[in-house]
């Protein structure tokens, strides 16, 4: 994350689908401004499988 | 001179907003019901994208706030040569507080600290409520300076 002023800006990398929009979007509304994202090209890849029998 | 500004910055973490003050030589005084600036409204100022009395904000109310910051042990005054403050204002939609402070000048001593437009502050509140944030979601979070010279957060999900 980068700041400038009231700007800012998030780079992502390591997520997959849409998972890194959710993080940008949270912090968006913690921030109470619109941040400016750059998306990686994760953001095209299918979101890892997860295992849900795992969960407690 | 009385150039009221409401700059584009909401406070929905008081918490946060008093960590970052400190860290610039500031400090919030939480529950102070006015602010030190000019004093009084002149109507001098005309720029419609910052001028609080062009948003809406009704001058009769300036100098009146839910919260304050100062410089730290700096005594409050008003007018010509005192230590004015930063007034946090409940925003209508209970949505955390603006920001209104007396800009004309070196705001009364504020810029040096807050940066112009208070954009120092801005900055520091925003990467402690991103830090915070981050923090709480189990992230590893590095702050560095770009080669700009711009604060830059490097977060890591813990365990990579």
């Amino acid at each position: 994350m980068t700041f400038d002023g009231g700007d800012v800006t998030i780079e992502t990398s390591g997520f997959k689908g849409g998972a890194c929009l959710k993080e940008t979007l949270d912090l968006e509304k913690a921030l109470g401004v619109t941040v400016k994202d750059r998306k990686t090209t994760e953001f095209y890849e299918k979101p890892l499988e997860v295992n849900r029998g795992q969960r407690r | 001179m009385s150039h009221v500004a409401e700059v584009g910055l909401t406070i929905t973490d008081l918490d946060a907003l008093e960590a970052a003050a400190s860290r610039i030589g500031l400090e919030l005084r939480r529950g102070q019901r006015t602010h030190a600036w000019w004093g009084s409204f002149l109507n001098d100022w005309s720029d419609n994208t910052r001028a609080a009395a062009l948003k809406g904000r009704d001058p009769k109310t300036f100098g009146h706030c839910d919260h304050a910051i100062g410089v730290a042990g700096a005594t409050p005054r008003n007018g010509s040569g005192g230590n004015w403050e930063i007034g946090l204002v409940a925003r209508k939609d209970g949505q955390g507080f603006d920001a209104i402070y007396d800009s004309y000048g070196n705001a009364g001593g504020l810029t040096a600290k807050a940066g112009a437009d208070l954009r120092t502050l801005k900055e520091e509140y925003g990467i402690e409520v991103a830090m915070r944030r981050l923090k709480h979601k189990r992230f590893n979070v590095k702050r560095e300076v770009n080669a700009a010279g711009r604060p830059v957060l490097v977060a890591t999900r813990r365990g990579n």
